[in-house]
């Protein structure tokens, strides 16, 4: 119980590790308290719903518990997790890809006629991003959220997702070049 | 890239969505509570078999000891049968002048 009962200031991520490593399930409480957001914020970029969202996240915070061995110190524990949650997604992009979007892109796309020269409301943009995001293959969809929602640099991409740096610039452009063609097609219908 | 149209619309699509929340902040109360409990009930699962090869250890430990005074009692007190190693004895120097020819 060491960490959590002591009164003095919030102990380091090392020192959380630690202690959940001697077993201080408490402990492991503080760390989720601690980067669910950072986990939460990634994910939210990938689902398709508040109940994906949920369970995608809990993924990520089982997998850092059951791997938590491996953590090696030599990055910051929110890189370390980050890198975790990177892979969820796209794990669950992979098993997402098999299905059809349910939603065609046409759809939503007429918020992208409405406003092409004032400024358009964000969560419409998201919504026709989503849908055609969702036309990408995983690799793109990963790799243009990260770059553009999130606004990841290449190396920092290629830090998350194991991929080259090269590997990410070919896949970035790739996925811009292959949404351009899914928006204008869907504005041209 | 720059004079493309299609890219400075894709460009103003992306800053726009970057403004949504890309969730609602009450979904993450109470999260920490229901990993745990995920983390334990798969634990749960995982572990019988652990918990139950620990809890057969004492019939084991019970059984070695039982086993042990069982063959311990029913072991006959070491005697030496003299007659049969006299036997053995004879039967030695019988063969020995066989051979031999003695």
């Amino acid at each position: 119980m060491g960490v959590m009962t002591e009164p003095e200031a919030v102990p380091n991520d090392e020192r959380l590790v630690a202690a959940i490593l001697s077993g201080d399930d408490e402990a492991f409480v503080e760390l989720v308290r601690r980067h669910k957001r950072k986990v939460f914020s990634i994910a939210a970029r990938f689902v398709r719903d508040h109940d994906e969202l949920d369970d995608v996240c809990q993924e990520v915070f089982i997998k850092v518990y059951q791997n938590l061995k491996k953590y090696r110190g030599d990055a910051p524990l929110e890189h370390w997790v980050s890198k975790i949650a990177v892979n969820a997604c796209y794990d669950a992009l992979r098993k997402r890809s098999r299905k059809e979007d349910e939603v065609p892109l046409e759809d939503v796309a007429f918020a992208l006629r409405d406003h092409s020269r004032d400024e358009m409301p964000s969560h419409e943009a998201w919504e026709i991003l989503r849908h055609a995001l969702a036309k990408l293959r995983p690799e793109e969809q990963m790799v243009i959220t990260l770059l553009n929602l999130e606004e990841k640099s290449v190396r920092e991409i290629a830090a998350l997702t194991g991929w080259s740096e090269a590997k990410v610039k070919v896949r970035a452009f790739r996925a811009r070049k292959e949404l351009k063609k899914i928006l204008e097609d869907s504005h041209g219908r | 890239m720059e004079d493309d149209p299609n890219d400075n619309k894709l460009d103003r699509l992306f800053a726009a969505a970057r403004k949504t929340e890309s969730y609602e902040s009450e979904r993450i109360y109470g999260f920490e509570t229901r990993v745990m409990a995920k983390i334990r009930s798969k634990c749960a699962v995982e572990r019988p078999f652990l918990l139950w090869a620990w809890r057969i250890i004492p019939v084991f430990v019970a059984l070695i000891i039982f086993l042990e005074v069982w063959i311990y009692a029913s072991e006959p007190p070491y005697m030496i049968d003299l007659s049969a190693v006299a036997k053995i004895d004879d039967e030695e120097a019988t063969l020995t002048a066989f051979l031999t020819g003695e």
